[in-house]
């Protein structure tokens, strides 16, 4: 067999892998770029709830739903972490937002002032924890 | 030879809030029935698996680890526990958890 045989097998088998590691690379990006715009959903629902709860007084939203909330972003970052170990989590951020929202919650604080601190906590740890990811995609 | 270990979902899946009398499954009510005794019997080789629950808010972890140190368990026993925590659901918990004991232990120095 002539080499322009050969020549041609290997340039139908380069252009099929490289056609196949595009493709995958392509996916990730797009498994990556809707973790990311889950997180700042879960994350901008988690702050109007938490404001809901705090400053509107919303009877429908308990504490024990906040906490459950605060743990499903954990799990969204985890997931992004296990595509893309460099896209990380800023723990600190998460933390004090979790702070913000459930430490030391009596019913009796409640209605407070969206001026407060904690409101204010509330949402600006969620802005920055939106804003890391946004800078991401 | 495996540790000693807690598992907080032994004792709630739905960790509840800082006092008992702000309701039931509270950071009082597991550190005082759970977590003291365990540590009173097996010291800083206490592992507590905080993994299998719904959530925790933080004035439940603050409660149990930091008000360890407040019921007066040896604050470097106290240390020891939280560095040893389980927490694969949710790794940042270590961290929240480090904070409050880190927290305690400053005011403590400062009495």
């Amino acid at each position: 067999m002539s080499n322009f045989f050969w020549i041609g097998w290997l340039i139908a088998i380069v252009t099929f892998w490289a056609g196949h590691y595009i493709n995958a690379k392509v996916r990730k990006q797009e498994r990556i770029r809707a973790l990311i715009e889950l997180y700042m959903q879960k994350t901008q629902e988690l702050e109007d709830d938490a404001l809901g709860y705090w400053v509107n007084m919303d009877e429908k939203i308990y504490i024990f739903q906040l906490n459950i909330k605060i743990k499903r972003l954990s799990t969204i970052s985890k997931r992004l972490t296990k595509e893309n170990k460099s896209l990380g989590h800023p723990v600190d951020e998460y933390i004090w937002f979790k702070k913000a929202i459930s430490l030391d919650c009596p019913d009796d604080i409640r209605p407070l002032d969206i001026s407060s601190d904690r409101a204010k906590r509330i949402m600006t740890y969620s802005h920055k924890l939106q804003t890391y990811f946004e800078d991401r995609i | 030879m495996n540790n000693p270990t807690v598992n907080v979902s032994d004792f709630t899946t739905f960790p509840g809030p800082r006092y008992k009398k702000l309701g039931s499954c509270s950071g009082e009510e597991f550190r005082d029935n759970i977590l003291i005794p365990s540590i009173q019997k097996y010291g800083r080789d206490l592992i507590v698996n905080l993994d299998g629950v719904m959530g925790y808010g933080s004035s439940f972890l603050e409660e149990t680890f930091g008000g360890a140190i407040r019921s007066g368990i040896d604050p470097s026993v106290v240390l020891k526990v939280a560095e040893n925590v389980i927490c694969n659901d949710e790794p940042e918990l270590k961290k929240e958890i480090l904070s409050y004991v880190k927290d305690q232990m400053e005011k403590l120095k400062s009495e």
